[in-house]
């Protein structure tokens, strides 16, 4: 075979780094053709937002950091996240984001604006079901609609959301959780329904301090995704 | 050591690492190599050495005819050195790791060379592209949709004889946002039957293929001076004759560093002097503004 002379007659070290620069190159074309997957739910969210051109927003809420405290039995183990989600907190809205199990493409991330909500506790419902096994009516309750309230007043310890139906009236309750939010999670009656069932329908929120007195109650429709 | 090389070798095991004493050639090359342990390094290193030996040797055979060559081999073997000193020097010169590291790389090199040809084999062009018709590498013709395809809407964008085409600017406005760089290339604005349409082109650009970005219909909102805002997307309504969306955004090309959209307005109000693009889920994250003079091409 003619000898290349115009290229460099490189010794071991340097056929050594001409060969990993070659895999390095190779390697990113490999991660590009199987969706760039990134290790952490917090970056693909984070390249979920800068995909969608938004600034980085602060994270309220993760899998795994979801503890909800429930009116029924205040003091056993909590829901537990069935998908993993992330809301992110922006200045002017949140950003819900859920990662499809296996479907990069199916990822979603939902803005809620605050605009629609000026002067009030922000409500910003989480994309998908969370589950509850408080096992009272249901033995396994593990699709809740999740809706969480933030920008609460200080002095905030603990919230009741109460949710009107066409079938009856859900009422539940939450400690303030990290981040200063409450997180409130309804149990559909029905046997079919829709993750996002309790948007649009009207509400009451009520929030209470250490003390048990009301610091405020607000009324109003749970925002709906456009 | 393989068994035919404990035979050559000889009392090798009993000579201990005191003097030269008994070690013949093979002995010493044995010795003085054995600190090397990347196998490919040490197997040259010993050819050469071998190839020392036996000059030297020769030398002395040629210089005194009448010396044996056991004479011979044993003069030379002393004229090399102590063996366990130049083992510890080679030992000391030749790191394996960098010898490891060289055939890993090789191996890697290959096995990503190969995937990447097998992807290619069994999923043509799509492995690269996707398989979206309308994807290609770059934009090189600064117009939505792709080249080779000679789409119509190619021509809309570019200034032309048709009376009926009223505009048709080559902006180039930028903003850069999240590391991602918005420009709206074109605008083009056409006297159809039923009134004015406004064809505008935008195009997203980022060397990180792999948060390339996109826009979302419902956060695009488009105004003009008049107080008019033009809804997007079904809310928009139906044209009458073909059924299509009055105005909406559209997927207009993409590639792994690029995408495009299309923003169409097709009841744009004929006295408005401008119109202005808002993107943004609350406070625009860019805007920009074209001016509707007609007979700019």
């Amino acid at each position: 075979m003619k000898k290349l002379r115009f290229l460099p007659k490189l010794g071991r070290g340097g056929k050594t780094v001409r060969n990993l620069v070659l895999v390095a190159g190779l390697a990113l074309v490999i991660w590009a053709q199987y969706g760039c997957p990134l290790p952490t739910l917090e970056m693909k969210f984070r390249r979920m937002e800068r995909t969608y051109l938004l600034p980085p927003s602060e994270i309220v809420l993760s899998t795994g950091r979801i503890t909800v405290a429930h009116s029924h039995e205040p003091y056993d183990p909590v829901p537990k996240v069935t998908r993993e989600q992330v809301l992110g907190l922006g200045e002017d809205y949140a950003v819900a984001f859920w990662q499809h199990s296996s479907l990069r493409g199916a990822n979603e991330l939902v803005c809620w604006s605050f605009e629609e909500q000026e002067g009030q506790v922000k409500l910003a419902p989480l994309l998908h079901a969370v589950s509850d096994t408080r096992g009272e009516d249901w033995p396994e309750r593990e699709s809740c609609v999740a809706v969480a309230a933030l920008k609460l007043p200080d002095g905030t310890a603990r919230g009741e959301m109460i949710v009107e139906a066409q079938e009856g009236v859900y009422q539940e309750e939450s400690e303030v959780l990290e981040h200063d939010l409450c997180l409130f999670a309804f149990q559909s009656r029905l046997d079919a329904y829709s993750f996002d069932w309790v948007q649009g329908l009207p509400y009451t929120l009520r929030l209470y301090d250490e003390a048990g007195k009301l610091l405020l109650e607000q009324t109003g429709t749970v925002p709906v995704r456009a | 050591m393989k068994k035919d090389e404990k035979k050559k070798a000889g009392p090798l095991h009993e000579t201990g690492r005191s003097g030269q004493g008994g070690l013949n050639g093979f002995q010493w090359l044995y010795i003085a190599t054995r600190g090397i342990r990347f196998k490919p390094d040490r197997a040259a290193v010993r050819a050469e050495l071998a190839a020392h030996l036996e000059d030297k040797q020769a030398d002395l055979q040629r210089i005194f005819p009448e010396m044996s060559p056991e004479e011979a081999e044993r003069r030379a073997v002393e004229s090399m050195g102590d063996a366990w000193e130049v083992r510890k020097q080679l030992a000391k010169i030749h790191r394996p790791w960098l010898g490891y590291l060289w055939r890993l790389s090789k191996v890697l090199a290959v096995l990503a060379c190969l995937w990447l040809v097998g992807l290619g084999v069994f999923r043509g062009d799509d492995a690269y592209l996707g398989d979206n018709p309308y994807s290609e590498w770059w934009d090189m013709d600064d117009l939505p949709r792709t080249a080779v395809m000679g789409d119509d809407d190619d021509l809309r964008y570019l200034p032309g004889d048709d009376p009926d085409q009223l505009l048709a600017l080559e902006l180039g406005q930028t903003e850069h946002i999240a590391g991602q760089d918005v420009s709206l290339r074109r605008a083009a604005l056409w006297q159809e039957e039923d009134g004015l349409e406004l064809y505008l082109y935008l195009r997203i650009n980022t060397w990180r293929f792999w948060e390339r970005g996109l826009l979302r219909e419902e956060w695009m909102k488009v105004t003009d001076d008049r107080g008019n805002c033009y809804v997007l997307g079904v809310e928009s309504g139906k044209h009458p004759e073909d059924g299509s969306l009055m105005n909406a955004l559209t997927m207009g090309g993409l590639g792994p560093f690029h995408s495009g959209y299309e923003v169409y307005i097709r009841n744009l109000d004929p006295e408005a002097q401008w119109i202005r693009l808002d993107y943004g889920p609350t406070e625009p994250l860019f805007s920009f503004t074209v001016e509707l003079k007609e007979g700019e091409k």
